[in-house]
């Protein structure tokens, strides 16, 4: 199914085409980023199960994410049965992944590396953002979709579509689903805190 | 001593049928997940992992594709099954010959009441963790310790086993559920 699967969006769902924002979604789009702002985004660390697949490769895994500043955080995934595990720590503007065949491999670019040494075409960078329901800084987003008061509940950017579901109060999202041609990442969310594990 | 058992646990061994915990301790020994399932197996590549609590995954291993079923994600992923499973020292109980070509088995002395082996892969390439350790009592294998390549522990403790049941053909079998998207190939 190489085409973009669009779950059918809820009655309430505001539309907002970016090309010409409406007043309203403009205003939505503001006290969105200020709710987001408001919860304090630079340290966290969340558990979540996930389904990976690039068309060629699927694969479910759980994802242990810390994110420790604005720039610096460390993702593991496990894989099931097999134990599969591999940690990507970015810190200072660096990348480095351990636990796979042949050692650690570092690298200036999070993505790239990921790409390299997992076959796994995965926009690292703008997850940090898309997990905690928000759009990445840049490229600009090309459609934002939100649900009731200011949660986001699909953002186009990138040339990924992310549909947002079960938020909590705080506006943190409970489902996540990115897909972009035959790419495609879900996650269920099981824990959120608000320091990182140490 | 745990050769010697594990001698005795796999000889004529054909099917596999227990309950277990499972515990996954990070690199600095904290515990991260602790879950329980069921899991059976059948000689020489069909498995069934079926993990209960605290979220339902289901693993289905019929000798030509492993299905991962997670309600909770609403997706089945499928992929052709390959060496990754064959290297599980799990699935290598049912096919003791496959044991001993793909681990180094050494003696791993007397701990907790267990008497233990140490498994390590014979060829890096392919090979998904660092060791894995088998614990027997006079029931036979109750625990398994898999320390991956991150220094992660997993550690799984094993019930009473049915050895040799007959199990149903289906349980090593699966059909995706009506209206959840099947994913990969």
């Amino acid at each position: 199914c190489a085409g973009q699967q669009t779950r059918s969006l809820p009655a309430y769902a505001s539309v907002c085409d970016v090309a010409e924002m409406s007043v309203v979604c403009s205003a939505t789009l503001a006290a969105h980023k200020a709710s987001v702002a408001a919860r304090g985004e630079d340290v966290w660390s969340m558990q979540a199960r996930a389904a990976i697949s690039t068309g060629k490769n699927a694969g479910n895994a759980r994802i242990d994410w810390q994110q420790r500043g604005p720039l610096d955080y460390s993702v593991t995934l496990s894989a099931p049965i097999t134990r599969q595990s591999w940690q990507l720590d970015v810190a200072n503007q660096k990348a480095t992944i351990t636990g796979l065949e042949g050692g650690p491999r570092s690298g200036v670019d999070a993505a790239t590396l990921l790409r390299e040494a997992t076959g796994w075409d995965i926009p690292v960078q703008s997850m940090r953002f898309w997990l905690r329901g928000t759009a990445a800084t840049h490229p600009v987003p090309t459609g934002y979709v939100f649900g009731s008061g200011t949660d986001l509940i699909r953002l186009d950017q990138d040339g990924w579509r992310i549909d947002f579901e079960q938020h909590r109060s705080d506006g943190l999202p409970g489902r996540i689903t990115a897909t972009r041609g035959d790419s495609r990442v879900r996650l269920v969310i099981d824990q959120w805190s608000d320091a990182t594990g140490g | 001593d745990a050769r010697a058992q594990l001698d005795t646990f796999t000889q004529g061994l054909k099917t596999l049928d227990g309950g277990f915990t499972q515990q996954v301790y990070d690199q600095k020994g904290r515990l991260k997940e602790s879950s329980a399932g069921k899991v059976s197996m059948s000689s020489p590549n069909l498995f069934r992992w079926q993990y209960v609590k605290p979220y339902q995954q289901l693993i289905v291993a019929d000798g030509k594709t492993v299905w991962i079923y997670e309600p909770d994600l609403q997706q089945v992923s499928k992929r052709p099954q390959g060496i990754e499973e064959q290297s599980s020292p799990l699935a290598a109980l049912v096919d003791r010959s496959k044991l001993d070509k793909q681990f180094n088995v050494a003696d791993g002395g007397q701990n907790g009441g267990l008497e233990w082996l140490t498994l390590t892969p014979k060829t890096k390439a392919g090979a998904s963790f660092e060791n894995a350790q088998l614990g027997f009592n006079q029931r036979g294998l109750a625990k398994v310790v898999i320390t991956d390549g991150l220094g992660q522990r997993t550690e799984m403790n094993f019930g009473t086993w049915k050895r040799n049941a007959r199990l149903p053909a289906s349980s090593f079998r699966f059909s995706p559920p009506k209206g959840v998207d099947v994913i990969g190939q």
